[in-house]
């Protein structure tokens, strides 16, 4: 079988998000799609399984122009898909989902052995850990038995010695016929498993890779230029200026977390231990149910989110769509925290930022997705300065060049920086100390000189 | 068949969705009546009439707009405005009548918005059912402290003061400039922030109950006052009778507000049309349709502006 | 005495209510908050009125079918906002409904002679078939598509199917409540006889939290204040038209009480509630 799409073009509001792409996968073999965030890799794997239409280009299976109506549509062409968000209904229980998604649950046992993996069958998903889930999602897809597979980066949760036996597993599917096609940012990986790998940058495709592959050849494709990955310097730390002892949320427990004038500080975790929640508490977006908070040492234990604000704590949700309103002007966006002379100090942060906005009177939703970002952090950082910014998973999603960015500015800008983040290697390279969370607590923390084994071993514990 | 998102949204959809309402009314009236009396329902207008609909039509479709742009869902302006031409009743002079009919709207719609905020109660459900509730309340109201006891034999209220046509006229073109001035202002900024989400107003600094609440209570205030201006303006019967204590005023407030895109000036426009759909049914029923029907019209009008919403923002793709 | 009729009475009422909600109940599980089911149990109704028995019945049931079905695919398919869609729908259906029963207005309609307690008990059966329907592979696919439907969408279910089909067995049990109000409760037609059943039904679906074994006792609530009301005139020196109020006030209550109560995940609203699913629309 193969599958394959010729000249493949797909526009969102705001970013050409593909652009005159060629992929093809064939029976027996892994195809690798590497490339950083926003790439396209995640919309090419959509239009494979009919979630997207695209703007024009054509679909092929067995050289036959194919149009891909739907998921549905799709795993009866003998498509599957191990989604990167999960297609697991959180209300049901695993048994209830496995039983829609219509495998046999024999298979999914089969697969379970091959693989190592043991899931609860009838717990509520969204009772499971992140980790879970994404094993659940793994043998939902792999138990569908399809001809193809499509793999939207499916070891990001998982263990290493997980990660192993996946990998394995991978490479077993081809040798036994099936065609997959693995999405990863992850080079190691790609280059392991992969017969092949085509390389996306910003849409477009830069190349066709054969084995033997060649690392360094693929991290330049990947990023054009060699983005010169700026390394913490020695930061002199002042007095303390935020601490938080002993918080308490709904699936945060008895977090302290200590912040000097200054410094950059990351929450490390893999995704779902309560990272995101205590951010929330830590910028007093959501009221704690037990502990203190002392910010410049005032007590702003249980004061509303109001009283943060007015002391300089800002907040970035990891969702934009949380503090931006995509369907209001960028302007008005602007003025939720601006009240003099908007336009002009608006037309200045554009420019420092090098935004693309066409027009102030657009909408939000107008905007890519990295400028969307980059109007909250004009809007938060630039317009303000922040004595406190707390920030969810700030780089997630951005291309390396932005991430630069981001560092630096919110080192020239802000008194004090607390984030969360989940790549163990962005937070040795960045921060000046690193707390690991995990189920709910923070269980180790780190200052430099960090060992790298030491962190991640704390983060899979 | 599905949609996808537009990179810029179309406005030339509201003009389509609103040829094709007129196109639909065309072919439903001339279905109903035949060819000759079609033309008399079509073109038979009382200007007076006409105006003095189009100003209370415009007032509750900014009542809707208030509503509908926070992203909170009245669909009980026909109670609150029962509630309003209630007040107006009771009032001695138009002064009274429009503050009362403001105050008792406002009044009628802060249970359904009270309940949303501390409760999380669905507000769509209970304002549509305080339009049942207002009914009754307003058929006791006729028969028993309101009722003209000098017309004996009828079952009616007091009449409520008269307003002249360029009055409300005014007083219609005023709530539309008010609210585009609100809308401008940090308050409108905050409403319309909530469209987005209450998360968004609460990352915003502000309340988003507090918001919620304010949408909804403007959105009911404004409709009291267009049930107030439509009974005061009419020529003769300024009165309730227990047959009619509403007049399909919320509904049509409800289409004007869609197919004006939402947006207080072209609501103005809209009214128009609804001005003109209300004298269309009036003609209806002179040749013996039911009242309903033209109501029907009225909704196949606000189907046409929820169409033109889904073109504004997505084109259709047929494959 | 008294209290035997405000039973039997409020039984013989309760069955369309009853019956209606549960419609309600699978529609708003799927997420699909259909206001327009007033119109659906007007139409059907008033299409049971002009037909008349025997075939009266089963014809509503088709209109209904069809005319929810129509719904369904605007609101879903379409994406047209389904609170004021549903009213759309309700002011069509008055109209159309108004129309086609105009004739039989002050004409007495053939009656089928029933017993509340046994209309009510096979009421209760029908809700313990859509009790048991929430477990088949379509009721636990009606689940998914009002908490998660982007989940279900990706899994190889078809959303837009997956509601349509949840849009047929509501229709069916909204316009068999219609039919059944013209046909065994009234005998007899008035443009005003058939309003605000389906409204009774869209708020008791909630009052139930979305639970049909719940609805058997929910779904008495407005039943029994109608009758109550009706039975409270005779004694009482209160205006008939305030009294008329309390049938719709108690629905409110009752739903401020559940939504008190219930703070148990199960208990919870679908979340996608009122919310179209565009597919190209990823969060």
């Amino acid at each position: 079988m193969i599958l394959e799409v010729k000249n493949v073009r797909k526009v969102f509001p705001g970013v050409v998000s593909l652009d005159g792409v060629n992929f093809q996968v064939k029976s027996g073999e892994v195809h690798g799609l590497l490339g950083e965030n926003g790439a396209g890799k995640s919309t090419l794997i959509s239009i494979l399984y009919g979630v997207y239409l695209p703007d024009s280009g054509d679909v092929f299976i067995n050289g036959v122009k194919t149009e891909i109506k739907s998921p549905r549509h799709a795993n009866k062409l003998g498509i599957s898909l191990i989604s990167q968000q999960f297609a697991l209904v959180p209300t049901l229980t695993v048994r209830e989902n496995l039983e829609l998604a219509g495998v046999k649950l024999g298979e999914v046992e089969r697969y379970s052995e091959l693989l190592e993996i043991e899931i609860p069958l009838d717990r509520a998903v969204t009772q499971l850990t992140m980790g879970e889930r994404q094993r659940v999602e793994v043998l939902k897809a792999l138990a569908k038995n399809s001809e193809i597979l499509l793999m939207d980066e499916p070891t990001a949760l998982l263990s290493p010695r997980e990660v192993d036996a996946f990998l394995t597993l991978v490479r077993k599917l081809a040798d036994m016929g099936k065609a997959v096609v693995f999405v990863t940012h992850k080079i190691r990986e790609v280059v392991r498993v992969a017969d092949r790998i085509t390389v996306l940058r910003r849409g477009r495709q830069v190349g066709e890779f054969r084995k033997p592959f060649d690392e360094r050849e693929l991290l330049e494709a990947m990023f054009q230029t060699a983005v010169v990955r700026s390394r913490r310097e020695k930061t002199v730390a002042g007095d303390t200026v935020y601490r938080a002892e002993n918080l308490v949320g709904e699936r945060v427990f008895d977090s302290s977390v200590t912040v000097r004038s200054g410094e950059v500080v990351a929450v490390l975790g893999v995704a779902g231990n309560g990272q995101d929640e205590l951010m929330e508490l830590l910028s007093g977006f959501k009221r704690v149910r037990g502990g203190k908070i002392y910010l410049q040492g005032f007590d702003m234990s249980g004061k509303p989110y109001v009283e943060f604000l007015k002391r300089g704590v800002v907040y970035l949700p990891e969702d934009r769509s949380r503090a931006l309103a995509r369907e209001l002007s960028v302007l008005d966006n602007f003025k939720v925290r601006c009240t003099t002379n908007c336009r002009e100090k608006l037309r200045e942060v554009i420019e420092i930022l090098d935004i693309d906005v066409p027009d102030v009177r657009e909408r939000a939703a107008a905007l890519s997705g990295g400028n969307q970002q980059k109007l909250l952090l004009a809007r938060e950082i630039l317009l303000q300065k922040p004595t406190v910014l707390v920030a969810s998973y700030p780089t997630r999603g951005l291309d390396m060049e932005t991430t630069e960015k981001f560092y630096k500015i919110v080192r020239e800008r802000c008194g004090a920086v607390v984030l969360s983040l989940q790549d163990v290697e962005e937070a040795i390279e960045k921060v000046d100390k690193i707390y690991v969370m995990s189920r709910g607590r923070i269980t180790a923390h780190f200052t430099p000189p960090y060992d790298f084994d030491q962190v991640a071993e704390a983060m899979a514990a | 068949m599905r949609l996808i998102q537009r990179s810029k949204p179309a406005s030339v959809y509201y003009v389509v969705a609103f040829l094709s309402s007129l196109a639909t009314v065309l072919a439903a009236v001339y279905a109903l009546t035949g060819g000759a009396d079609a033309v008399r329902v079509f073109t038979n207008i009382n200007l007076q009439m006409f105006l003095r609909v189009f100003a209370a039509v415009c007032v509750m479709g900014l009542a809707s707009v208030f509503s509908y742009r926070s992203g909170v869902w009245n669909i009980g302006q026909e109670g609150q405005a029962v509630m309003g031409a209630l007040a107006a009743i009771a009032a001695p002079d138009v002064i009274t009548a429009l503050a009362l009919s403001a105050a008792v709207a406002t009044g009628w719609i802060a249970t359904p918005a009270l309940l949303r905020v501390w409760l999380g109660v669905n507000e769509a459900v209970t304002t549509f059912l305080t339009f049942f509730i207002a009914v009754y309340i307003a058929r006791y109201f006729v028969e028993n402290p309101l009722r003209d006891l000098t017309k004996k034999g009828f079952i009616v209220s007091v009449e409520a003061p008269f307003l002249e046509t360029y009055a409300a006229l005014a007083i219609a073109l005023l709530a539309a400039v008010g609210v585009v001035a609100l809308y401008r202002a940090r308050v409108g900024l905050y409403l319309r922030l909530l469209s987005s989400g209450e998360e968004v107003v609460k990352y915003a600094g502000k309340s988003p109950k507090l918001y919620t609440a304010l949408a909804l209570l403007l959105s009911g205030a404004l409709a009291g006052v267009g049930g107030a201006l439509e009974i005061m303006t009419r020529e003769a019967g300024r009165y309730m009778t227990l047959q009619q204590v509403n007049t399909g005023f919320g509904l049509f407030g409800i289409s004007a507000s869609w197919l004006g895109g939402l947006n207080p000036l072209g609501v103005l426009a809209a009214s128009l049309y609804i001005a003109w759909l209300y004298e269309v049914g009036i003609n209806l029923k002179t040749v013996g349709m039911p009242a309903l029907v033209a109501n029907a019209l009225v909704g196949s009008a606000m189907v046409w502006g929820l169409v033109g919403y889904v073109l504004y923002r997505y084109r259709v793709v047929w494959r | 005495m008294a209290l035997e009729t405000i039973a039997s009475e409020a039984l013989k009422s309760g069955v369309p209510i009853l019956l209606a909600t549960l419609g309600a109940i699978v529609g708003q599980r799927a997420g699909v908050l259909n206001l327009g089911l007033e119109g659906v149990v007007y139409l059907s109704a008033a299409v049971a009125a002009a037909v008349g028995p025997p075939w009266g019945f089963p014809v509503a049931i088709v209109v209904g079918v069809v005319y929810n079905l129509a719904y369904y695919t605007l609101a879903n398919d379409f994406a047209l906002n389904q609170i004021l869609l549903g009213l759309a729908f309700t002011m069509v259906g008055y109209g159309v409904g108004s129309q086609i029963a105009q004739g039989k207005i002050g004409q007495p309609i053939e009656k089928y002679i029933i017993h509340g307690v046994e209309a009510y008990a096979l009421a209760i059966a029908i809700a313990l078939l859509v009790h048991f329907f929430f477990k088949t592979r379509l009721g636990i696919a009606v689940k998914a598509s009002g908490d998660d439907p982007p989940s279900l969408d990706l899994m190889g279910v078809d959303v837009y199917t997956v509601r349509k089909l949840a849009g047929v067995v509501e229709g069916v049990l909204a316009s068999a409540a219609g039919g059944y109000i013209i046909l065994f409760y009234y005998g007899s037609w008035a443009d005003s006889l058939p309003m605000g059943w389906g409204s009774l039904a869209v708020i008791t679906a909630m009052v139930s939290l979305w639970t049909p074994t719940l609805a058997v006792g929910a779904a008495l609530i407005p039943s029994t204040f109608v009758s109550l009301s009706y039975t409270l005139q005779h004694y009482l020196a209160i205006s008939p038209h305030l009294l008329h109020t309390i049938p719709y006030i108690a629905p409110i209550i009752a739903l401020t009480t559940a939504r008190l109560l219930a703070k148990s995940a199960r208990y919870q609203p679908p979340k996608w509630l009122a919310k179209p699913y565009v597919r190209e629309e990823r969060v």
